[in-house]
């Protein structure tokens, strides 16, 4: 894949992936794909009442974003450990940038290994979700 | 709220197969349309052998796996619960076909003053295992609820 072990240097830049706009219908197709009926993401009248200005996205789909960026990058079957934080709501109109940074390289149980922080970002670079990766890299 | 003697509690384990169809309707609803997701022809003839589980599917696979028990004995605000972490550990690629037992477990709980009251934080765990009994992976979800 695109990662080579030898030819990467903490601080490198992985590819990024942009998405978008999002489309509530987006949210809907994710719910129901997903399994996660919380009509917060899907109901505009029901995000109101709750509080909110409109229905916006689920965190996991925009983690499956970051999934498929990290996936672009280090192949299949090659993402060891993800994790992310919901920082902020991602709303519906939203361009979102995933991108992520080595941070460490090693090698571990005779693996190849690349630590990244990820993040996903709006047009403006505020960040919405962020975290970290470790990733098997030959 | 955080009674802490959950910790390390397992709920009723359960058992889900991954469907080569349920994998492409969630890939697609991501827009990621890479073929061994998608694409059951293109997969069967990868070093996979079958359509794969991409990163965030155990989310998937969990949905319908929580023992209810287990989660009502944490006692929390439901009303207020907000999803704040989720981190996946994976062990080894997980394909169509395949069939795991997950079992849930309270992995940590806390509490922490908040500006307007007391947050209840819980690490729920999901563990699959494969028909040896090895890991597959590990999805842990950090819930917060505003305690009531």
């Amino acid at each position: 894949m695109a990662l080579r072990f030898d030819q990467l240097k903490v601080g490198d830049s992985l590819e990024p992936l942009v998405k978008g706009p999002l489309e509530k219908s987006q949210f809907v197709a994710y719910g129901q794909a997903a399994m996660d009926a919380n009509p917060i993401h899907t109901d505009d009248e029901f995000a109101q009442q709750s509080g909110y200005k409109s229905v916006f996205a689920q965190g996991m789909l925009s983690m499956g974003f970051l999934g498929q960026m990290l996936v672009a990058n280090a192949g299949a079957g090659n993402v060891r450990r993800f994790k992310v934080r919901f920082t902020k709501i991602t709303w519906p109109g939203e361009t979102i940038t995933c991108r992520g940074t080595v941070t460490r390289k090693y090698e571990e149980h005779g693996l190849k290994l690349v630590d990244c922080d990820v993040h996903t970002e709006t047009e403006t670079g505020e960040h919405r979700l962020e975290g970290s990766a470790t990733l098997i890299v030959g | 709220m955080a009674n802490r003697e959950l910790i390390g509690r397992e709920g009723k384990p359960s058992t889900a197969e991954v469907v080569a169809e349920e994998v492409a309707a969630f890939a697609r609803a991501i827009g990621d349309l890479n073929p061994l997701y998608v694409d059951a022809a293109a997969a069967a003839k990868s070093r996979f052998g079958a359509v794969l589980a991409p990163p965030t599917f155990p989310i998937r696979m969990g949905a319908a796996a929580g023992d209810p028990d287990l989660f009502l004995a944490l006692d929390l605000n439901f009303a207020s619960l907000l999803h704040a972490e989720q981190e996946f550990e994976w062990l080894r690629p997980l394909v169509a076909g395949e069939k795991v037992t997950i079992t849930g477990r309270v992995g940590d709980m806390w509490e922490k003053q908040g500006k307007s009251g007391t947050l209840d934080f819980v690490v729920l765990e999901q563990i699959a295992r494969d028909g040896k009994g090895d890991t597959v992976y590990v999805a842990r979800t950090t819930l917060i609820s505003r305690r009531m």
